[in-house]
C-alpha cells in the first residue's frame, strides 16, 4: 500500500485528470483520501463545477 | 435596429471572441482576421443558427475552428515563458499547512450549485478570473481547455517541457479556483 496523500498531492491529481486519466493506482488513492477529508470534497466539489463552467464558456462539446 | 438585427447581436459578441484569439494567435492582426471570418461564417449560417445554442456558445465554437485553422497555417507564435520553472514556486504554499494539508485559515469553502438563473453571473465570474491570468499561461491553458489540444501536441509546437507545461495548467487551475470561490462567496 502507497503512502497516504496529502491535500496538495490530491489537488495535483484533481487537476492532471483533467488532461489525462488517472492511473487506478493513482484513482484508488484519490478515493481514499476523499474519503477521510472534507476539505479535498469539497474543493474537489469546487473543481468540478469550475471545470464545468469552462466547458460553458468555452463551448467544449459545441458543434458550431 | 432591433435587437433581432443579426448583425448587432454578433458584434455584441465581437470583443469575447477578440479577446479569446488575441491569447491564441501571433498578431492583432491575424486574431482580427479569425474573429472577422467566423463572425461572416456565422452571418452565412445565421437562418441554421435560429437560436438553438446560446449565441455566444456557437459563435464560439465556430471560432475556435478558425484559430485551429490559422494555427495548422503556422501563423501561430510559440510562447516561450522563460521564467516558468518545474515546481509552482511556492505560490500555493499560503493555502497549505506545513504538512500539505489545506490550512483552515485561508480556506474557501464556498461550493456553488450552478442554477439556471445564476448561470449567466457564474459564467462572467470564471471569464474574469480567466482574464486574470498571466498571458502566457492564459495561452497555454486555452490551447488545452479551449482549442482541446493534447499535452503532447502542446509540447511539440510551443517547444515546452512536458513538466513546465503541467505546472502552467496547475497554476492556472489553482488560480482560477481561488478567483472563481471568492466570486461565488459574492453571489450568495
Amino acid at each position: 500500500m502507497n503512502k497516504a496523500l496529502t491535500c496538495r498531492e490530491t489537488t495535483y491529481l484533481v487537476i492532471s485528470a483533467r488532461d489525462e486519466p488517472l492511473e487506478q493506482a493513482q484513482q484508488q488513492a484519490l478515493a481514499a483520501h476523499l474519503q477521510t477529508c472534507t476539505y479535498c470534497r469539497t474543493a474537489n466539489a469546487q473543481f468540478t463545477t469550475l471545470f464545468a463552467q469552462l466547458d460553458a464558456l468555452l463551448a467544449r462539446g459545441v458543434q458550431p | 435596429m432591433s435587437d433581432a438585427d443579426p448583425w448587432r447581436q454578433l458584434a455584441q459578441e465581437r470583443p469575447f471572441l477578440l479577446r479569446l484569439a488575441r491569447l491564441q494567435l501571433a498578431s492583432a492582426a491575424d486574431a482580427e482576421d479569425a474573429v472577422q471570418e467566423a463572425l461572416l461564417g456565422a452571418m452565412k449560417a445565421w437562418d441554421s443558427y435560429a437560436g438553438r445554442a446560446g449565441l455566444r456558445s456557437w459563435l464560439t465554437a465556430i471560432l475556435r475552428h478558425k484559430i485551429v485553422d490559422a494555427i495548422r497555417a503556422r501563423r501561430f507564435q510559440a510562447p516561450l515563458p522563460d521564467s516558468a520553472s518545474d515546481d509552482d514556486g511556492g505560490e500555493f504554499d499560503p493555502l497549505f499547512t506545513s504538512d500539505d494539508a489545506w490550512h483552515p485559515d485561508s480556506f474557501v469553502d464556498t461550493v456553488c450549485g450552478a442554477t439556471k438563473e445564476a448561470e449567466r453571473q457564474l459564467l462572467d465570474i470564471i471569464e474574469v478570473c480567466v482574464n486574470r491570468l498571466p498571458e502566457d499561461t492564459a495561452r497555454l491553458f486555452l490551447m488545452r481547455e479551449y482549442l482541446g489540444m493534447e499535452l503532447k501536441e502542446i509540447e511539440a509546437s510551443c517547444t515546452i517541457s512536458s513538466g513546465n507545461l503541467r505546472v502552467t495548467l496547475y497554476r492556472a487551475r489553482m488560480r482560477l479556483r481561488e478567483c472563481a470561490v471568492r466570486g461565488w462567496g459574492e453571489l450568495e
